[in-house]
Formats: C-alpha cells, sequence, structure tokens
C-alpha cells in the first residue's frame, strides 16, 4: 500500500507527456503500484483527448494516407510483445529494459561505505537519472535541490522529515526543500532518483560524501 | 468541433472493429476523420523548425501505431479519441527524443502505455458523463485556465516551463490548471 503520490502538478504533466523523462519514469514506477493514481491519470489523459479533439482540423498533405498504406502493407497488425511475459523480480516494467539483469545485477558504484549509486542512461537531457542503494540505517547528506529532485522507492524504505517511504512511495522535493533520508534499519533501501541540477549539501557530511557530486545531466 | 456521444460510439466502434478485423476501409474511415485532428495536436506543438514536416510525421507515425495496435484496443476501458490521443501522445515523445539525438533504449510506450492499459473497465453511464463533464468544462473554461492547460497539453510545457513563459509564479499556473481540473470533478476523491 503506497502512501506517498505524486501532487496533481506532477500527474498532469505526465499525462499530458510534457514532464521530463526521467520523472515520467519515476511517475510510471509509481503507477504500477498506486491503482487509484492510474486511474487519475487516465482521466487525465481524458483531458488531452478533448483539447486534441477541440482543435481546428488541419487537412494533411494529398500523399500521406498512400505513403502510410504503402507502410503498413508488411506490417503485421498483431500486437507486438516486446517485453518478455515473466517480470523480473523486484524490476517495475518501466526500468525493465534499463535494468534487464534485475536491481542485484547493477554495477554499483561506491560513494561511501553505506552509499552507492548507478547512473542509467534514459535519454534525458535535462535530467540526471540514477539508482541509490542505501545500506541499513545509512543516510543521505542533508541537502537542498537546486532544482527538482523526484524520488521513487524500489525495495526497502526510508525516513525522513516529510515521514516514512516504502516501496512505491514517491516524493518530489522543490528547490527550497531540504532533508536528510535514512534507510530503514532491516534492509538496502533502493531508490531511483532524478534531479535535474546538482544537489547543495548543507552540512558537513557533504563535503565528503556528495553522492552526486561527480554527476552532471547528461 | 463539436460531435455527439453518438459520432464518438461510432469511432469507437469502428476502432474495435479494426482490432478485429484488420480492413484497410475501416482505418481509412479513422485516417479521414483522426488525422487532421492529429496534425493540429502536431502543428501545436512548442515551435521547433520544420514544424509542419514535423507533424507530418507524427501523423504517419501515430497512425502506423494505431493500425499495429488496434487489436489490443479495448472499447470497455476507452473511448477511440482518449486511445488514440495517448498514442499520438507517446509518438510526439518519441520524435522529439530522436530529434533531440537521445540514445535510449527505452522509449515513450515503456513509461506511458502499460501504466493506462490495466486500466479497471468503467461502466458505460459512469464513463460518458465523465467524458461529458470534461467536454463541457474545456469549452466553458475562462480564457486564462484553456491558456495553461493548452499549453501544458498541446504545447507540451510542463506546468514550470508555463510559469517561466507567462512570468507567472508556480503557484498562479498550479491553481490555475487545478480550478479548471475541478470544473471536470476530476481531482475531487471519488
Ligand atoms: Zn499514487
Amino acid at each position: 500500500m503506497v502512501h506517498h503520490h505524486p501532487d496533481s502538478e506532477v500527474l498532469t504533466d505526465y499525462a499530458a507527456g510534457s514532464l521530463a523523462f526521467g520523472q515520467s519514469l519515476c511517475v510510471a514506477v509509481h503507477l504500477e503500484g498506486c491503482p487509484e493514481c492510474r486511474r487519475r491519470s487516465s482521466q487525465l489523459s481524458q483531458v488531452g483527448a478533448e483539447l486534441m479533439n477541440q482543435l481546428v482540423p488541419v487537412a494533411v498533405e494529398d500523399g500521406l494516407l498512400d505513403r502510410i498504406l504503402g507502410e503498413i502493407d508488411g506490417v503485421s497488425a498483431l500486437p507486438v510483445v516486446d517485453i518478455p511475459a515473466s517480470p523480473i523480480e523486484g524490476v517495475p516494467r518501466a526500468l525493465r529494459k534499463l535494468l534487464p539483469d534485475g536491481l542485484d545485477a547493477v554495477p554499483w558504484k561506491r560513494v561511501t561505505s553505506r552509499l552507492q549509486t548507478a547512473v542509467l542512461g534514459v535519454g534525458d537531457a535535462a535530467n540526471q537519472v540514477a539508482l541509490v542503494r542505501i545500506k541499513p540505517g545509512g543516510s543521505i547528506p542533508e541537502h537542498r535541490h537546486g532544482g527538482t529532485e523526484t524520488t521513487v522507492v524500489l525495495r526497502g524504505g526510508f525516513s525522513d522529515r516529510g515521514g516514512n517511504y516504502l516501496a512505491g512511495d514517491f516524493v518530489s522535493l522543490g528547490e527550497d526543500d531540504s532533508h536528510q533520508p535514512i534507510a530503514h534499519q532491516n534492509s538496502d533501501c533502493i531508490c531511483l532518483t532524478a534531479q535535474n541540477a546538482p544537489l547543495q549539501f548543507t552540512g558537513f557530511w557533504g563535503k565528503i560524501a556528495n553522492p552526486f557530486i561527480s554527476i552532471h545531466p547528461q | 468541433m463539436t460531435q455527439t456521444a453518438s459520432d464518438r460510439e461510432m469511432w469507437t466502434e469502428l476502432l474495435a472493429g479494426l482490432g478485429k478485423r484488420h480492413d484497410r476501409q475501416d482505418f481509412i474511415a479513422l485516417f479521414n476523420h483522426f488525422a487532421p485532428q492529429i496534425k493540429a495536436y502536431g502543428l501545436s506543438t512548442q515551435a521547433t523548425p520544420g514544424l509542419h514536416a514535423f507533424a507530418e510525421e507524427l501523423v504517419q507515425e501515430t497512425m502506423i501505431r494505431v493500425w499495429r495496435r488496434a487489436s489490443t484496443f479495448d472499447a470497455s476501458k476507452a473511448s477511440a479519441t482518449t486511445w488514440i490521443f495517448t498514442i499520438a501522445r507517446n509518438a510526439r515523445i518519441d520524435l522529439l527524443r530522436r530529434g533531440a539525438k537521445h540514445k535510449s533504449d527505452v522509449d515513450a510506450d515503456d513509461v506511458w502505455l502499460e501504466a493506462e492499459a490495466d486500466q479497471q473497465p468503467v461502466e458505460e453511464l459512469e464513463a460518458d458523463r465523465n467524458r461529458r463533464l470534461v467536454r463541457e468544462a474545456i469549452s466553458q473554461l475562462p480564457i486564462e485556465q484553456s491558456q495553461v492547460l493548452a499549453k501544458v497539453y498541446l504545447e507540451g510545457k510542463p506546468h514550470s516551463e508555463v510559469a517561466r513563459e507567462l512570468n507567472l509564479p508556480l503557484g498562479t499556473v498550479k491553481s490555475r490548471v487545478r480550478l479548471a481540473l475541478n470544473k471536470m470533478k476530476l481531482l475531487v476523491p471519488q
């Protein structure tokens, strides 16, 4: 049961297709575990459909239909199954192509003894997308965000002053938010994060333990 | 362009039929109706060089996806209009990403389609009521609300970018969108 959801701004941008790809990936992971947000997201897609429907139609070029008919001639009309039928244990559908061998085969990079990260190449020029793994009881130093940091929990859980976050929970922090997530004691906490600007660390530990210090949007 | 409920049902039935029979005549009828809408949607994308060619490419990409995936369309879960919008939206994301030369195995369908695909079927009456509410509310929105909705959905700009462009505080953009959605009864819990 998830308790922390994307707000209406994030969900609307997502349904409109205007949310950055990296953040959308985090939303997709949340939706997989949250029927309520799935329902809202599909309602928000209806809004887009109505807006498209109310645009003044624009005639397409003369040859377009013939070109398309020529293309579909050789194209199977059957559904294309490009995703393995059996989901990989613990990997949300949206991440399957990025993590074909599961969460345990991720090439982690050590940041501190309790903190590891792995950058994911999702082709989002505006966001750095990465997995973060915190050992039981470990923490990410207190930090503020130069831009937006979006996080969704994949495994385990963490706490910060905003509450308790477990698998599927979603949190988006803006420029002025500061927090210090601490992993729960009983297991590793693995999160997916997307951030559109480097973090600014406020505490002493930040100077030596900035997990993202050498990472910039690519 | 206004349409009656039965017009819409007709397109939804036609699309469901295309999924079962793969008849080119059905496809052509759907093309004739939806392609000019998809083109208008493509043209409203935030200005890029070659916008006209982009819009034509979007129509082509979207309609080919419609042909290939028609058999996955489920009329008990979505109307043709909504289903085709989500396909056009994803195709636009992919075309824009391709244009920006982003190299990645992940595409929009990994991040958008499935999330909505497993919707519970909605009671037909409820779905009709929702669609009517959304349609009526959109046509009656004050200009400052319809403007931000159009920027978010049609131009493809996130709230933050709309705020910068209109020189408004982010909170103002958020509340305009929320007011609009409230009129469609979309953000109030059931
Ligand atoms: Zn949710």
